[in-house]
This record gives structure tokens, C-alpha cells and sequence, in this order.
């Protein structure tokens, strides 16, 4: 298994893919911080140096973990888009072995992914002159948060590849649901449902705050049963799929 | 009609992927539509029986466009990821023409998706007494011919994007994220004036939006639009007409 989880991080380390996320990832996190950083002085925006503005300059980092949903997704979906896991189940014939090493390898990248975005939107911070050098304690459970977040976005990114498989749907899927879906449920009447949601979970675990919101050891919970539930029955179809 | 554009009406036609985005853009539509219903009433939120929620009614057949957009995208990146562009290729040598031939047939499906969402839309505005023919003015009819009009273009720019792109996960997904997403993010960091000429503030002058501060005038939000998809499309051509295909 290690060795599987070891060519798995090779494939990561040696794909274009896996590097294009990454950068989009830091445009995403800077893009976000620079509308923060040109907002400051304005009505309603956290003052220079405040514990509210470094919050908000880290969690432009939070942004950028959606590259890693993504990340997740091209992991599981990309062997089936070029046709190359016809070899990769010849040499590893338990199918279900070479998916557990997809979402491992996948696990293990994002919290230092998490880790390089918070730095990068820290550090950019401090040196734009609006959050002071020193390290709170709040930012280090921050670190830690995201690290733990980061990880079950990479995972939830391959529950929804291997339950969907076809690359092209499983990249819009996500986008849709979080970005138009879960917006609107708040319209229909239905905010109760919001903490038992994907996206409800994933920001209370990321420590947003809205009514209704779980602990963030429940909203982890979820977030693992939701990456069960695409999981285990998309690995099932996999492993009695024909592959050609 | 040529024969290029008919075979491409066939192969949208008989393929599952354009008929599950027509039902998306339905779905999404019909959502959108009843979204502004529901919230008629509460804080914030245009009553029913004013201009404002029936703007917010028929406006739900504006996002319609980003589906033909994807269609528009499928359409060329399919034939890369199913590897029949070498057959279609060599059947039509003139690879502009092929383009071109698809850019008119995902235009012609872009009008009647259009002509589908207004008529979901309308059918929640009359259902709900949101539409009321007295509210009607020739600013709102202007909007909703605008947002209309701008199926096809989107669909236009979708080939070009395909063309260019090719691989499909990005192809369709860059252009969704930049309209949902990225183009905000991007022009909180230009000045303003900037910002009228994206393609977001083309669709705005485009579609008579009252609720956009610095828009175009309407005719020149149309001409952008045209201009951004033809330079796509353009653009897309110059690469496929050059590239190997295996």
C-alpha cells in the first residue's frame, strides 16, 4: 500500500495538472488578499492591524483550498480521461487498493498546500504593512484548521471524481453546488438544512460562523460521511466496471 | 442550410450531453425564477406587483447563457476527447469551416434555449402574478431581448474558447469560473471604468442592466460582445487550423 501511495504522490509530483492547480491556487489566495488589502479604510472593513483583518487576510487563503477540491477531482477522474487506468489496474488488480491510494496521496499533498497559502497570504500581509509579524496562538490554530480543511476538501474532490468519473461533469459539479445550489437554499426556506450541507460543514469546520452551524468536530463528521457516501459506492461500481 | 451546419444540428441533436444541459438551463432557470418569488415580502426584497421582482423574475432567463456557453465548448472540445476530429477533419479539410459550422449551429440552439427559459420564466411570473402586463415598458422588454440575445453570442464565445483550448475539464471549466467568480475578483483590483468593458459589463449595457453602476450604452455593450466572441472564435481557428490531430 505504501508503494501504491508512493507512485500515487509521484504521479502528482510529475503531472502539469497538479502544478497549474497550485498556481491557481496562489492567484486565488493573492486576488482575494489584494481586494481585502485595497478595501481597508473603507465603510465596514476590518482597520489596519486588528485581529478582524488578519483573520480576513488568512482566510483569502481559504479561497484558494477550492483549488484543491479540484485537485482532489483530477486525481480520481484523470487516469479515466486519458485511458491510462487500463494499465495502472493490470499492475495493481485490486482496484479498490489503487482509489484508497489516490485519496491518501491526495490527503497527504493538501495540508502543506494549506500551509504554503497561509504563509503566502501571512507574509504578504505583514508586508503590506497591515497585520503586525508577531504569531498569535489564534494564528496558529488557524494553521492547523486549514490543515485538517484542506484535507477534506482533497477528499470530498475524490469522492465526487470516482462517483462520477466522467473528468468534464465531476470539474463542474462541484462548482455548481457551492456556488449556485448552496447560495440559493437560504431563499427556499431551507437555512436548516445548511449545516448538514457539503458546503455548510466544510465552512463551519473552517470556523465561519452562521446560524445554525455545527461544532466543528460534528461539521467534520458530516463532511466524512459525505465523503463516504461518494466514495464507497463509486469505488464499488469501479471495481466491477469493464475498463478497456 | 449547409450541409456542415445540419451535420452539426444532428450531432448535438443525437448526442445525450446538449439534451442534459437543455434540461439544466431549464432547471436552473425555473430556480432562479422562483427564488425572487418566495423571498417577495421579506426585508430587502422587491414585493410582487412591482417593476423591480418582475425585473428579478424574467432577469432568471439571464444565467441560461452560461449553459450554451458550456454547449458551445462541448461541441468542439468532444470531437478532441472522443478523437473523432481526425474523421470530421478529414471530411471537411477546411478546418475554419467546420468552426464556423458549429458556431452557427450552437448559435441557432442558443436561440431556442433562450426562447425556452423566457417562457419557464414567464410561466413562474404569470403562475406566481409577479408579470402583469401593466408593468410592462419598453426598458423591461429591452432587458429581456438583451439577456435573449445574448444565448447565441455566449454560445459563439463557448466554440471560441473550445477551439482554443481544447482540453475539455479546463475549456469548460475557466470560462464558468471567470463569469461566476474570477471576473469579480479581477476588477475589484482595475479602476472602475475598467470594468464596463469586461465581458461582464458587456452583458450588462448588452441586456439594458439598470442596476450596474459605469454601463455602456446598449449598443455598444452588443458590439463588444460580438467583437469578444468573433476574437475568440478568431483566435481558436488560428490554433486549430495550425495543430496536429492524431
Amino acid at each position: 500500500m505504501t508503494a501504491l501511495i508512493r507512485s500515487e504522490l509521484l504521479r502528482l509530483r510529475t503531472t502539469r495538472a497538479t502544478w497549474g492547480l497550485l498556481a491557481a491556487a496562489l492567484v486565488l489566495t493573492l486576488g482575494w488578499e489584494a481586494v481585502v488589502l485595497s478595501g481597508i479604510g473603507g465603510i465596514d472593513a476590518p482597520a489596519r492591524g486588528s485581529a478582524e483583518l488578519r483573520d480576513a487576510l488568512l482566510g483569502s487563503a481559504g479561497l484558494g483550498l477550492f483549488a484543491v477540491l479540484m485537485l482532489g477531482v483530477v486525481a480520481a477522474t484523470s487516469e479515466f480521461h486519458h485511458a491510462t487506468v487500463t494499465s495502472t489496474f493490470l499492475a495493481t488488480p485490486r482496484r479498490g487498493r489503487v482509489l484508497g491510494a489516490k485519496a491518501a496521496a491526495c490527503a497527504l499533498v493538501a495540508p502543506p498546500v494549506a500551509v504554503l497559502l497561509l504563509v503566502v497570504a501571512w507574509t504578504t500581509g505583514v508586508l503590506a504593512g497591515a497585520i503586525s509579524m508577531t504569531v498569535e496562538t489564534e494564528t496558529l490554530s488557524v494553521v492547523a484548521r486549514s490543515m485538517v480543511v484542506a484535507a477534506c476538501w482533497a477528499l470530498l474532490g475524490i469522492g465526487v471524481g470516482v462517483a462520477i468519473r466522467n473528468q468534464t461533469v465531476a470539474v463542474i459539479v462541484p462548482l455548481v453546488w457551492f456556488l449556485v445550489i448552496e447560495t440559493l437554499i437560504p431563499a427556499y426556506g431551507l437555512s436548516w438544512l445548511l449545516p448538514w450541507l457539503p458546503g455548510g460543514a466544510m465552512t463551519a469546520l473552517a470556523g465561519g460562523r452562521y446560524p445554525g452551524a455545527q461544532a466543528a468536530w460534528v461539521a467534520f463528521l458530516v463532511v466524512m460521511a459525505y465523503v463516504l457516501a461518494l466514495l464507497v459506492p463509486g469505488a464499488q461500481a469501479i471495481r466491477r466496471r469493464d475498463i478497456t | 442550410m449547409p450541409a456542415l451546419v445540419r451535420a452539426e444540428l444532428l450531432a448535438l441533436r443525437t448526442t445525450r450531453m446538449p439534451w442534459a444541459l437543455v434540461v439544466t438551463a431549464v432547471v436552473l432557470t425555473a430556480a432562479l425564477a422562483v427564488d425572487p418569488v418566495l423571498d417577495a415580502g421579506k426585508a430587502g426584497a422587491p414585493s410582487i406587483g412591482t417593476a423591480a421582482a418582475l425585473l428579478a423574475v424574467l432577469g432568471a432567463a439571464g444565467r441560461g447563457g452560461l449553459v450554451v456557453l458550456v454547449l458551445g465548448v462541448l461541441a468542439v472540445t468532444a470531437e478532441f476527447r472522443h478523437g473523432t476530429a481526425s474523421a470530421t477533419f478529414l471530411g471537411t479539410a477546411q478546418r475554419a469551416r467546420v468552426l464556423v459550422a458549429k458556431g452557427a449551429a450552437v448559435m441557432l440552439v442558443g436561440v431556442a434555449v433562450a426562447v425556452v427559459d423566457l417562457a419557464v420564466a414567464s410561466t413562474v411570473g404569470l403562475a406566481s402574478g409577479v408579470v402583469q402586463p401593466s408593468l410592462l415598458n419598453p426598458d423591461i422588454v429591452l432587458r429581456v431581448v438583451g439577456l435573449l440575445l445574448a444565448y447565441p453570442l455566449y454560445g459563439l464565445i463557448g466554440v471560441g474558447i473550445g477551439a482554443l483550448v481544447i482540453y475539455q475539464p479546463v475549456a469548460v471549466l475557466l470560462p464558468l469560473a471567470w463569469v461566476v467568480y474570477l471576473e469579480d475578483l479581477a476588477l475589484h483590483l482595475v479602476p472602475r471604468p475598467v470594468a464596463a468593458w469586461s465581458a461582464g459589463g458587456a452583458l450588462a449595457a448588452f441586456s439594458n442592466a439598470g442596476d450596474v453602476t459605469d454601463v455602456l450604452p446598449m449598443a455598444v455593450g452588443g458590439v463588444l460582445l460580438v467583437g469578444y466572441a468573433l476574437a475568440l472564435l478568431s483566435l481558436g481557428t488560428v490554433r486549430i487550423v495550425r495543430r496536429d490531430i492524431t
